[in-house]
């Protein structure tokens, strides 16, 4: 792997570069300065300049030009032309120009970004290496470029697109990573929107400079260039719409009727991929048709990204043929309902299952589930069943399949009541009536039970069967040994549960408030101090209740062993 | 997506926090990067694994509840459904789309109706209850059909450094 080699070479550092970089300019001016004291190479420059008058249109008499019309003494005007002729002078100059860009890039990379992470290092890498081998194939498979000029023209528009390129896709990453945070400083979003802006911004100039470019040397080069900068402007634009988009949801309205989707985002979406993918296959026939030998090993590069794209664009169009035909369906058959609820009433129906937010407007499926539409949608376009019983969807209701809900809450129960602890379930208990029904119950089923086992205490059942739902289960969990008579035994015997509490109040470094409001606190330092406790206590008492067992066991040591 | 999956898990890590389940701590390893979690997972009672505090890491995708997160024990752990790197194997933690033992039907896949809690309850369950058909870790599959005695030894070892306590 060539990257692989790259990254193994011995590359100096920044400041290495930058310190040899001018050192080679200031001898490379140096030698042009004697250079040009020479009058023999005056009148050579002189001819040369003559005959380049005739033909002014190269690049060299071009520059001049600018130069002598604005702002150089004759002097320096005969330095610069000497080390834009001279070979060796004018690789120096694009070395220092490139070492600009690297320490501009550095700089930018310190203001906005700050340290790169290593996903997002490997990314531009990849993308980096990728461009250069692309734009290699350009310029010597398609353009066929021979002049030094040309090739050092066409490398400082590539590496201008390539470096905008490159940060726009940092800030793309940058912004993915952000997005996967809760609380990120105003000021950070601040610098990464306005690195995008500017690079919208570059990437509109690039445009005028082509078209500009495209007026004078015909518009088949405009069209090989443009693409790029279109593209890149496509980019950015769609990164800019997520991010603000982004922080659009951050901070809802909060009357705002929340459907968790809009068309629009995804039209958008939905437009700039496409267009990005157009562009880009356009962009390639072109070159391929304009590669000078058709049967060329370019060529065969060339064919190959055609196809990716290809295959990335029917792929698209095919999701989006998959959604309008859920989204016909959605409607068809979920309708949108507009729910009524007491705030915080009914936790569970009040929100939606997907996104657990709040529900004003949602679409009501067949077997009346309710979700907000763009949660569905999403989740329709994986699976077409239903998330919360997996009944299916697609073949509109006609294929019933058995409901295999049922099965869900019971199978839950039963797993919890392995786990050893007592846990309720509260959600069911939540207004006071049907609490009270299923109170009473609850107290003739454990009546039940207890007539069969007239040693176990009452809440003990009772507990037990908030969890089963069920006056088997219960009876197997008694007959398999899961249930004790009384409630568990380290709440019940003191001269054990003291134990635990004393050592972890002298090993616990940070006092934790008990009172459940406290435990979850806006400052996410504090909340990750909090945890920090709470996974130490968790750890602790296991310690401490690992040891109890132990002195149990040396009490009373099992005969069988 | 990224901000209704970060306001998802935002949900869920204050509900894990003010109403946790017993035997469990869950949540962000770093708040900068609310996608990878770490929790704590107490042995249920009354089996081979009981008492031990084994930690696991939780990787959430950017489309977070639409696919599944990524667990995997970063203690040792030998569980004939967890794979020896940590992996874990049960099928709530399997998209929809994806079946790489070919047994589950989709009702036992995973929803977006499904959460971290329930994702560690049902860990819990596994530990307790271990699925010998489907084996991400052969050797213990075979071992907990075939030696169960073996099977517990290496369960307590496992406890016992699990809490840092010396044999």
């Amino acid at each position: 792997m060539p990257v692989l080699l790259l990254e193994r070479l011995p590359l100096p550092s920044l400041e290495a570069y930058a310190v040899v970089s001018v050192s080679l300019l200031g001898w490379s001016l140096h030698y042009a300065a004697e250079k040009t004291r020479d009058p023999e190479w005056r009148m050579q420059f002189v001819e040369t300049k003559n005959i380049s008058q005739e033909i002014p249109n190269t690049f060299q008499a071009y520059i001049s030009d600018i130069l002598s019309r604005y702002w150089l003494s004759s002097r320096a005007q005969d330095i610069v032309s000497f080390s834009i002729h001279d070979s060796l002078c004018i690789w120096i100059v694009v070395n220092m120009a490139y070492c600009f860009l690297v320490l501009f890039g550095n700089w930018l990379q310190k203001q906005v970004f700050g340290e790169l992470r290593v996903s997002e290092l490997q990314h531009i890498k990849d993308k980096f290496w990728n461009f250069v081998f692309y734009k290699f194939i350009f310029i010597f498979g398609i353009k066929n470029v021979q002049s030094m000029e040309g090739v050092i023209l066409w490398g400082s528009w590539f590496s201008v697109i390539g470096f905008l390129h490159i940060h726009a896709q940092l800030c793309q990453d940058r912004f993915e990573y952000l997005s996967m945070t809760p609380c990120i400083p105003r000021h950070r979003h601040f610098r990464l929107l306005t690195l995008l802006g500017s690079i919208l911004v570059s990437s509109g100039l690039l445009f005028l400079i082509c078209l500009a470019v495209g007026q004078r040397a015909g518009w088949v080069t405009f069209f090989l260039v443009a693409p790029e900068c279109l593209l890149l402007a496509l980019r950015t634009t769609h990164v800019i719409a997520r991010y603000i988009l982004y922080l659009q949801s951050c901070h809802p309205p909060i009357h705002q009727l929340s459907q968790g989707w809009s068309p629009s985002t995804y039209y958008v979406e939905l437009a700039v991929e496409i267009s990005c993918l157009i562009v880009d296959l356009a962009h390639h026939i072109h070159m391929l048709l304009r590669a000078n030998m058709l049967l060329s090993m370019a060529s065969l590069v060339i064919f190959m990204q055609l196809r990716v794209l290809y295959e990335q664009l029917c792929s698209r169009l095919r999701r989006h043929g998959n959604y309008k035909r859920l989204l016909q369906m959605v409607e068809l058959c979920c309708p949108l309902v507009t729910q009524h609820f007491e705030l915080e009433s009914e936790w569970e129906d009040n929100k939606c299952a997907i996104c657990w937010e709040a529900a004003a407007l949602a679409r009501r499926l067949p077997c009346g589930h309710h979700f907000h539409h763009g949660c569905l949608l999403h989740w329709l376009e994986q699976d077409p069943t239903c998330p919360t019983c997996r009944r299916q969807l697609l073949e509109d209701g006609s294929k019933e399949t058995p409901p295999t809900s049922q099965s869900r809450p019971r199978e839950n129960a039963s797993f919890i009541s392995w786990t050893g602890w007592s846990r309720i379930f509260q959600q069911n208990a939540d207004t006071p009536a049907v609490a009270a029904a299923e109170n009473s119950q609850l107290e003739s089923l454990a009546e039940q039970v207890l007539q069969m086992f007239p040693d176990y205490s009452f809440p003990v059942i009772i507990e037990d069967l908030r969890q089963t739902r069920s006056v088997d289960l219960t009876v197997e969990n008694i007959l398999e040994g899961r249930l004790l008579p009384t409630l568990p035994s380290f709440q019940q015997e003191p001269s054990l549960s003291t134990l635990p509490k004393i050592v972890s109040q002298e090993q616990n470094p940070f006092e934790v408030s008990q009172e459940p409001d406290k435990l979850f606190v806006d400052d996410p330092q504090e909340r990750q101090q909090i945890l920090q406790c709470r996974k130490h206590e968790l750890v602790e008492e296991a310690r401490n209740r690992f040891f109890q067992r132990q002195a149990l066991a040396n009490i009373s040591p099992n005969p069988d062993s | 997506m990224a901000g209704s999956a970060l306001r998802r898990l935002m949900a869920e890590y204050k509900q894990l926090t003010l109403n946790p389940p017993e035997g469990i701590v869950a949540g962000p390893i770093n708040e900068e990067n609310f996608f990878d979690w770490e929790c704590l997972i107490v042995g249920p009672d009354g089996t081979c694994f009981e008492g031990g505090v084994f930690p696991a890491k939780l990787t959430f995708p950017t489309d977070y509840p639409l696919s599944p997160p990524k667990m995997q024990f970063t203690c040792e752990m030998f569980h004939p459904n967890i794979y020896s790197d940590g992996r874990v194997c049960i099928s709530i933690l399997h998209a929809p789309g994806d079946d790489p033992l070919g047994y589950e039907s989709s009702a036992e896949r995973w929803s977006p109706v499904q959460s971290v809690e329930k994702i560690l309850l049902s860990v819990i369950s596994m530990l307790a209850e271990p699925n010998d058909e489907s084996g991400a870790n052969i050797d213990a599959a075979k071992m907990w059909r075939e030696n169960r005695a073996e099977f517990d030894r290496i369960a307590t070892r496992i406890v016992r450094k699990s809490l840092n306590i010396p044999l």
